[in-house]
């Protein structure tokens, strides 16, 4: 079979295709399942089916950190936080799970002490660790899912 | 196009839709049951009694038919830990456990966990002792060693499930 038959070949195939999705609908059925909700992702968190991924957050993400010390750290990380969240849709009470990675353990009680002024209704589910590194020189790393509420 | 034929393309789409529903453990993609509507945009937070959650960690939250469940550990607490890594597994599998049935799932509707182990040495102590929570078919897992786990715990266990009861 040469180029061009199977050219033509593959163009009947795909019309054939496109009228039976026409017929029976599974086409729209798709798209309605793949489209996008919520929005637009090039200039914001990225939003999915009423829910916000939250990238993981560093103290010199968006400028860099103000100050050393892990509360510093934390708050920025959490204003960041606040941001995204806000931006996508969500509240900070709209938060349903962040993962806490700590450069070092002995943080531990100075990130909780800034974290929790942030969540006065009731916190997400969230799991702290320390870990090996963290990127970007932050003594931390917050990243998480949140629910679409506006 | 006919009445006739339209019931039957109807009947067709619903064919269809149910068949792509059905790999899909129940209850994903169900809308929030009366009870998740409670709280504040269909989000429950909740602690191990099922009570509401007003601290700023929430054991576990509900949202639009999944169960968020924080970070287990072993919660001994002590200043250091004195009990051996399949106790410590136990302990924290147990919470994982009570947390997702308190939130309307069950164990064979876990999706995704996440296994933080405090040294590699203890993978295969860890596996003996996970399995057993797993008789039919576990979820997806995802295990490392880390450099700290709070509360003196030799493991954390976080997860998502799907909530199958309401």
């Amino acid at each position: 079979m040469d180029l061009k038959r199977k050219e033509k070949r593959r163009a009947f195939l795909a019309s054939l295709a496109a009228v039976a999705g026409s017929v029976w609908g599974a086409p729209r059925l798709l798209a309605k399942a793949a489209a996008p909700q919520g929005k637009p992702t090039h200039h914001g968190p990225m939003v999915h089916n009423g829910l916000i991924y939250i990238s993981g957050q560093g103290a010199n993400d968006s400028g860099a950190v103000q100050g050393a010390t892990i509360e510093d750290h934390t708050r920025k990380v959490m204003e960041n936080i606040k941001r995204i969240v806000e931006e996508g849709g969500g509240t900070m009470d709209s938060i349903l799970q962040l993962n806490v990675y700590l450069a070092t353990l002995q943080d531990y009680e100075g990130m909780n002490k800034v974290y929790y002024s942030y969540f006065q209704n009731g916190g997400p589910a969230r799991c702290t660790v320390a870990v090996a590194g963290v990127p970007g020189r932050s003594l931390l790393e917050i990243n998480g899912i949140a629910a679409v509420v506006k | 196009m006919t009445f006739n034929v339209l019931g039957k393309h109807r009947e067709f789409m619903s064919r269809l839709s149910s068949a792509y529903a059905g790999p899909v453990p129940e209850g994903i993609g169900v809308a929030a049951s009366p009870s998740a509507a409670q709280g504040q945009g269909g989000i429950q937070k909740l602690g191990y009694d099922g009570q509401p959650a007003t601290g700023g960690i929430s054991p576990v939250v509900v949202h639009n038919g999944l169960i968020y469940v924080a970070g287990q550990g072993a919660n001994e607490n002590k200043s250091e830990a004195t009990l051996d890594i399949t106790t410590h597994v136990q302990r924290a599998m147990d919470n994982v456990k009570k947390l997702v049935e308190v939130a309307g799932g069950d164990m064979d509707h876990v999706l995704l966990l996440t296994v933080y182990l405090a040294t590699l040495e203890f993978y295969e102590a860890m596996n003996r002792a996970y399995r057993p929570y797993f008789p039919n078919r576990g979820p997806a897992r995802c295990t490392v060693s880390v450099a700290g786990i709070p509360g003196k715990s030799l493991i954390e266990v976080s997860c998502i499930a799907a909530v199958v009861r309401h």
